[in-house]
């Protein structure tokens, strides 16, 4: 190609390119003072971006406030070509007698492809906003010091990010309170900006004051400008302002909020007070521009969690609750964020006799070390019986400390009581106050833990005998007892052998040793010991339900001890010895533990029924106010006491192992010692059912509800007991009873239930039914009742066209035809023969092709719905023939 | 000639002896039983199920349609109408009265026909009808013949026999059509 073509196709080409008109924006310099015309320049936004609180400089007043707000006007899809914000932010602090020092920065940040000019000033006013003041660093006006004015910005095309704030583009000044400022104005003037900018303007303030009124408060007068929500700034109706105003502790960072707090929200002269819910949050909707917000800390009274809110208090002296108060303002909302310093907490983590452990903590729990500020803290000590320190400890820089005091101190003690005063150590200078956290306490309830060794063989305390507690020995006194001073937590408990005994068990039936309990209370553990030679034989665990028999198994003959300790319970004395007088045949309960004679090896009761007659064979009661008769066994409550019963319904409760128990037999002849596991546990009735085209299926199934207790993991075993299951109406008439294992299996034809319930919807009660001692149980009914509700369904004869039958399944219900849902199938017996056939199913409809050969209308054809099983529901058909 | 005469005479006496077979039939002996006797008859039988009578009845027996009619189908059944007669002056009587038998009359014969007789206990309907082998009978007795069984489940269901409905339902039914044979 000749080059004169070339340059010919690259002319056109670029008349082309430049001919394409290029998307203008339209510019102003004009600042439109008084509006902020969000709806037209975008879309405005909260401005996520938290500035940074809590520097050290503060620390050393008494109240500090902060605030910032910061807005992103997203104008990348607009030709609005300016804004101002004014008066974009005011602050004023009602204080009284006070001087103060301010310094108000304001950043902007913006990202844009183009060039463009911004301009920020920044006008302050001491008349409520009627007048205002552009300072001149070159002219000083009244007594503002220390001015620079808002100044002009170029920033140079290609610019991405530009911050005022941290290039020493900074507007700052301070003043004296005797100015008297009141409001501050930001204007703000840009052009050619494309793409969106964010500006951000912080308000830091400080100042030291004695306040004259109890409350300690801080005002926002915070003024919505036009076009509130987006709405533009066309000037149309108000819409509603929000306010939200959260109230939070911040514990190095982290947030916690406070509830109760009362908040008042002034406009005019109306005014609301809410109190922050449990998020921390008081909200407020007013469609009015002024708000005048008041966060009164007050506390009257009230408690939040477990400290007290203190800033409320009397100011004129120095207090250790700190508030800082910050917010954040859109146009038309505004957040406002009041943060209070959390106390610090002496944690006491251990204690045993007057030797402890613990770790200065802030009360939400988190290490109140900081890094660069670690620092030693005094603690105090108090007891309910003195009202003086009973010690005085420090921590370490870490704020961890030990603690030992007498253990008499204790003794006579119920309550121990760590308080952190707010005290420091730092060399030179000695102990000193300070307030990084709050003063804080926390009360320790003291715990008496008493440990008593009995021998095994007759039950009599064991003297001098050494005990272990987290390896701290003591001697049992007279009575068999040592004594333990703690707190709430756990402990190690150790019976060593001693003297020639040996450990066999603990009252409750635990075997283990050492022990780990967990002391909450005051706490008495009984260890038994016997001279060498016991063994110990740990056997099975036995269940049963309330009213149920356990099985008493006496592998050989002698004496025996027989002790119960309920591990696992909610309530003592439920298990029972069934005791028979052999002269009046009268039957009585008695509460363990009893001393037997066994004749024989026997178990009770002999084959899951006791047969009173068989009287020689029941151990002998030798001991105690029930010597004389006769052992029958043990029994969850009491079977022949009908007022007992009155706790059934609590007992039956679905899902919950009720009690569980340690058993221990003691053969005082062969020192053997027996230890079973009693479990008491309702049991639950499952019903199945499945249908053929006779009849239905229903399948009982018992089962324990098993709701595996705390730190406990028994195995679960079938039911055994002798059960019933009866099937009763609403009057208690029993249509059906059944002989009931762990499963049962009943078959019911439709027949006989057409012929019993006659088309009737019929609800019956499934109930287990316990049967005690033969000849004298009472039923007792062992389950929450399990509903079947009975239901008649048929076959609606709809048409038949040739050899094809039309049917719908309905309900029959005192034989009214009633249109149901119920899922199922069809067959078709021909002269009692099964003949699959074509069967279309739509809903409830079923067409039935049947075959050529078979003559409709001599009763010869039968059809059987076969319902799919349904919950609770047992449906009985009645059958069809054409 | 002589053979004509012959021939004729032995038509004569032919006829004669014809004719006195005839005049000594049974019904000319008891040719007055009065249609009144009718009503008497079909309440016993009604009531008791069973009749004696002193003459021999003349028997009919009618072929007719049972019709069980669903909304959308009908099931059609062959069954028989009995009528039991004799020859005297009588109103025009065909009418169904709920009961198996019915008084009936022609203008010249009158005696008793059979309909449909229907129990319904809600779960069993019965339907019951006549049928028979004889020609004459003078004892009306009934003894239980075919049965049919349906079961089914109607909306509705109507009972016709030719076009007369006799009997109405709705739900759950074992219908059983019952045929009851007079005994021989």
């Amino acid at each position: 190609m000749r080059i004169e073509y070339s340059v010919l196709i690259c002319f056109i080409i670029s008349i082309l390119i430049i001919s394409t008109p290029v998307l203008g924006i339209e510019t102003s310099t004009t600042l439109s003072v008084g509006e902020v015309h969000s709806g037209d320049v975008g879309t405005l936004v909260e401005n996520g971006e938290e500035l940074s609180y809590g520097d050290s400089k503060y620390v050393e007043k008494l109240f500090y406030t902060s605030g910032s707000t910061s807005l992103i006007f997203d104008i990348k899809d607009d030709n609005y070509t300016g804004f101002s914000i004014t008066p974009k932010l005011a602050v004023i602090y009602h204080i009284k007698g006070a001087s103060r020092e301010a310094t108000i920065r304001f950043g902007v940040h913006w990202h844009s492809p183009a060039n463009f000019y911004i301009k920020a000033t920044l006008d302050v006013s001491t008349d409520g906003g009627s007048t205002w003041i552009r300072p001149d660093p070159d002219v000083e006006e009244g007594d503002l010091t220390e001015f620079q004015s808002g100044k002009d910005i170029d920033v140079p095309p290609g610019d991405s990010s530009v911050s005022l704030g941290t290039t020493g583009d900074t507007l700052s000044w301070s003043w004296d309170r005797s100015i008297g400022v009141t409001h501050v104005r930001v204007n703000i003037e840009y052009y050619e900006i494309s793409g969106y900018i964010r500006a951000g303007i912080l308000y830091l303030s400080q100042h030291q004051t004695y306040y004259d009124e109890i409350s300690a408060s801080a005002q926002f007068l915070i003024v919505l400008s036009k076009g509130g929500g987006g709405g533009g700034g066309g000037g149309g109706e108000e819409e509603l302002r929000v306010v939200d105003v959260e109230v939070v502790a911040d514990d190095q960072g982290t947030y916690y909020p406070l509830e109760g707090v009362k908040v008042t929200a002034r406009w005019g002269s109306a005014r609301e007070d809410k109190y922050t819910n449990e998020t921390g949050f008081a909200h407020f909707e007013r469609s009015t521009r002024g708000w005048l917000v008041n966060v009164s800390l007050y506390s009257e009274g009230r408690k939040w969690k477990d400290w007290e809110w203190v800033v409320d208090d009397p100011v004129g002296y120095r207090k250790e609750g700190v508030c800082y108060v910050d917010f954040r303002m859109g146009i038309g909302y505004a957040w406002l964020r009041c943060l209070y310093m959390p106390k610090a907490i002496p944690v006491l983590e251990y204690l045993l006799d007057g030797t402890g452990e613990g770790r200065l903590l802030s009360e939400f729990g988190n290490p109140i070390e900081k890094e660069g500020w670690r620092q030693v803290r005094q603690i105090r000590v108090y007891s309910d019986s003195s009202e003086e320190p009973i010690a005085e400890i420090r921590t370490d820089e870490w704020g961890y400390f030990n603690l030992s005091i007498s253990q008499s101190l204790l003794e006579n003690s119920t309550k121990l009581t760590l308080v952190f005063p707010g005290l420091y150590w730092r060399s030179g200078l000695g102990w000193y106050q300070d307030y990084w956290y709050s003063t804080g306490s926390r009360e320790y309830d003291i715990h008496r833990l008493s440990i008593r060794v009995l021998d095994m063989a007759n039950n009599t305390p064991v003297e001098n005998y050494p005990i272990e507690v987290d390896g701290r020995v003591k001697h049992s006194n007279m009575n068999g007892y040592v004594y333990y001073y703690t707190i709430d937590g756990t402990y190690t408990v150790h019976i060593p052998n001693s003297r020639g005994y040996v450990f066999i068990t603990w009252e409750d039936g635990a075997g283990d040793n050492p022990r780990t309990i967990k002391v909450l209370d005051d706490t008495t553990l009984v260890a038994y010991v016997a001279k060498s030679g016991v063994r110990k034989s740990v056997r099975s665990v036995e269940w049963t339900p309330p009213y149920g028999w356990f099985t008493l198994n006496f592998t050989e003959k002698g004496v025996y001890t027989i002790s119960l300790a309920s591990i696992y319970s909610n309530s003592t004395h439920l298990i029972r010895a069934v005791l028979l007088d052999p002269t009046t045949q009268n039957i009585t309960y008695a509460v363990l533990p009893l001393k037997v004679e066994v004749s024989n090896s026997t178990v009770l009761p002999p084959e899951g029924i006791i047969y009173l007659n068989s009287t020689e064979r029941f151990p002998l009661v030798i001991e105690g106010s029930n010597s004389g008769r006769l052992l029958l066994g043990l029994c969850a409550l009491e079977p022949f006491n009908e007022d007992d019963l009155s706790n059934l319904s609590s007992l039956l409760i679905e899902n919950t192992t009720y009690a569980i128990f340690n058993l221990t037999l003691f053969n005082l002849n062969t020192s053997r010692v027996y230890t079973d596991t009693l479990v008491i546990s309702p049991i639950r009735l499952n019903v199945a059912t499945r249908y053929n085209s006779t009849g239905v299926t229903i399948e009982f199934h018992v089962e324990y509800s098993y709701g595996t207790p705390p730190d406990s993991s028994i195995p679960l075993e079938d039911v055994g007991h002798r059960l019933v299951v009866s099937l009763i109406d609403k009057s208690s008439r029993p249509y059906f009873e059944y002989p009931l294992n762990t499963t049962t299996t009943v078959y019911l034809r439709h027949s006989e239930l057409i012929e019993l319930f006659m088309f009737k919807s019929i609800e019956l009660e499934a109930r287990v039914y316990w049967r005690g001692i033969e000849g004298r149980a009472i039923l007792i009914p062992l389950t929450t009742f399990s509903k079947l509700e009975f239901r008649p369904l048929g076959l609606e004869l709809l048409s038949i066209e040739g050899n094809s039958i039309e049917v719908e399944v309905v309900m029959l219900v005192d034989n009214v035809p009633q249109s149901i849902d119920v899922e199922g199938v069809v067959v078709v017996y021909v002269n009692g023969v099964y003949t699959p056939c074509d069967i279309h199913e739509d809903g409830n409809r079923y067409r039935i092709e049947l075959p050529p050969h078979v003559k409709i209308g001599r009763g010869e054809i039968e059809l059987n719905f076969i319902p799919e099983p349904v919950g609770t529901t047992i449906y009985y058909v009645y059958p069809m023939k054409v | 000639m002589r053979d004509m005469i012959v021939l004729s005479i032995a038509v004569l006496v032919a006829s004669c002896i014809v004719l006195v077979l005839v005049v000594n039939m049974p019904v000319n002996k008891n040719p007055s039983l009065p249609f009144t006797k009718v009503y008497e008859i079909v309440d016993k039988l009604n009531s008791e199920g069973e009749v004696k009578l002193d003459m021999e009845l003349r028997v009919r027996k009618d072929s007719s349609q049972l019709r069980l009619s669903l909304d959308n189908t009908v099931l059609e059944f062959n069954i028989t109408r009995v009528v039991l007669y004799w020859r005297a002056p009588s109103p025009k009587l065909d009418n169904y009265t709920k009961n198996l038998w019915s008084p009936w009359g022609n203008g010249s014969h009158c005696g008793l026909a059979s309909w449909l007789f229907i129990e319904d206990d809600g779960l069993v309907l019965r339907i019951y009808y006549v049928n028979t082998t004889l020609s004459t009978t003078d004892r009306i007795s009934l003894v239980r013949g075919d049965t049919i069984e349906l079961c089914f489940v109607a909306s509705e269901c109507r009972v016709l026999l030719g076009d007369i409905e006799v009997y109405r339902f709705s739900g759950y039914r074992k219908v059983q059509l019952i045929e009851l044979l007079i005994r021989e």
